[in-house]
């Protein structure tokens, strides 16, 4: 069960929470400055050191991966666009079930995240610490008194913790409130993307809300000033989402319902149309509109009707009306 | 040799510039040359490029007749490179990132405007590894 099809706290309006260590190895050059052996070094190094043997962590060799294969991690966000496109020897260390996703050699030689379903920063905060004091028992880390964890870019100096929470904001963004909320994150050190873009109905209505601030903070109160923020937007576009309903619940309805008609009968579906859909779809299990799909089911098909996902599903490369035909196939066969 | 300019600290960046078939020689600590503007400002790749005027006019205001021959066989052109992985401010100031770990020990005052206008005044009160070298 992975963070995209799993029960969280607060689904309704957060879908995931990601804790992301970045950490390198003393006596190496960072990774742009690593020669292919070295950075084999590194992965050896680095993953005996995370894993200390057990088995149930995979060690996936990305060299030795199709690219389909390689764009599948992407889509399901265990990896990074960067990850796939390095042409280092690199490697990731997985977990599913606990939802850890550790890449080796990536901008730096360790980025151990944890992800977890709905609002659930603490949990995988604890995890994330627990991979940490493995790693940094078993092989010595670059840090600094002053500076703490050394990393290849500067920004990430401090606690290289990278804390994030994956919000589903339609009542917000229909309202036109989500470039208010933007300016006033980032007066709190705080910052916000489109999950995909900048923020739309074609986005899903998704955004990643993330700190900023590495150096000078402890790791507790980073997560701790996230969750307190996330909490009171939650509770925004949750009375947002009300006043919809008792404004305008026929319209909100046949809305979500021709998203739900649209995804149980539409013969091809492109991406764009699914994250419309998905979004609709999503909203109305959350005003008690649809009672029959689950956010789990509906959270399944955000990884899986992705192209490269959808791929790997039929054994072949598929051109772009294939896709949107297998696409609106295993929607229609899941909803 | 001591630093030319606060004739306090060892010189360890050295510089030579031809004009007109005249050279000159510049003979500098770290500190001094952070601080007279010879080298680049950390722009995370978007860095400022170097400044002959100012370099001019810090030769102008040092050079004091020191021969061009002085340095013996020093005669190309000398960068401080990191110990470690061999990067060079200018390497960092294009990439925007630093080498290695090293990096942020042999560059300190280079980079300690930077990272204070990254992060500020602060130190680090986080976590710490299990094992520290």
């Amino acid at each position: 069960m992975a963070w995209y099809n799993s029960p969280g706290p607060e689904n309704d309006v957060v879908i995931s929470s990601r804790i992301r260590f970045a950490r390198n190895l003393a006596g190496y050059p960072f990774t742009s400055r690593l020669t292919p052996q070295k950075a084999r070094d590194v992965i050896v190094e680095a993953s005996a050191a995370l894993t200390g043997g057990d088995k149930k962590y995979k060690v996936i060799d990305f060299t030795q991966l199709t690219p389909a294969e390689a764009r599948s991690y992407v889509e399901n966000h265990s990896v990074s666009p960067e990850f796939i496109e390095s042409r280092l020897p690199r490697a990731l260390v997985e977990n599913e079930e606990e939802g850890v996703a550790v890449m080796l050699c990536e901008e730096d030689h360790i980025r151990l995240q944890v992800l977890r379903p709905g609002l659930a920063l603490r949990e995988a905060y604890e995890k994330a610490c627990e991979l940490d004091d493995r790693l940094s028992a078993a092989a010595d880390i670059a840090w600094d008194e002053n500076l703490g964890y050394l990393t290849h870019c500067p920004t990430n100096l401090g606690t290289g913790m990278r804390a994030s929470v994956m919000m589903f904001l339609p009542a917000m963004t229909l309202n036109k409130q989500i470039g208010a909320l933007a300016s006033s994150l980032s007066k709190l050190g705080l910052t916000m993307r489109g999950l995909y873009g900048e923020g739309s109905e074609a986005d899903g209505f998704m955004y990643q809300i993330s700190n900023q601030v590495t150096l000078g903070i402890t790791e507790e109160n980073t997560i701790k000033k996230l969750s307190d923020v996330v909490l009171q937007i939650i509770a925004r576009e949750r009375q947002l989402r009300a006043s919809m309903m008792s404004d305008a619940p026929d319209r909100i309805t046949d809305t979500v319902m021709r998203s739900v008609g649209a995804l149980r009968y539409a013969h091809m579906m492109s991406s764009d149309e699914f994250l419309k859909h998905f979004a609709y779809v999503r909203l109305g299990i959350s005003l008690g509109i649809v009672k029959d799909i689950s956010y789990e089911k509906l959270g399944s098909l955000l990884v899986e009707v992705m192209p490269a996902t959808l791929t790997l599903k039929a054994g072949h490369e598929l051109g772009p009306t294939e896709r949107d035909l297998a696409r609106a196939k295993y929607i229609r066969e899941t909803i | 040799m001591l630093c030319q300019k606060c004739k306090m600290k060892q010189a360890n960046v050295f510089f030579k510039q031809t004009i007109n078939g005249k050279t000159t020689q510049l003979c500098l600590c770290e500190d001094c040359a952070a601080e007279s503007g010879i080298g680049f400002d950390f722009g995370f790749g978007l860095g400022k490029s170097f400044m002959p005027g100012l370099f001019g006019s810090v030769f102008e205001a040092l050079s004091d007749g020191i021969s061009s021959d002085f340095l013996g066989s020093q005669s190309t052109f000398t960068e401080k490179r990191c110990p470690m992985c061999g990067a060079s401010f200018v390497d960092i100031t294009h990439s925007g990132k630093v080498g290695c770990a090293k990096c942020y020990e042999t560059f300190a005052p280079e980079l300690s405007g930077t990272l204070q206008g990254i992060h500020g005044n602060v130190k680090h009160i986080g976590r710490r590894p299990k094992r520290i070298a």
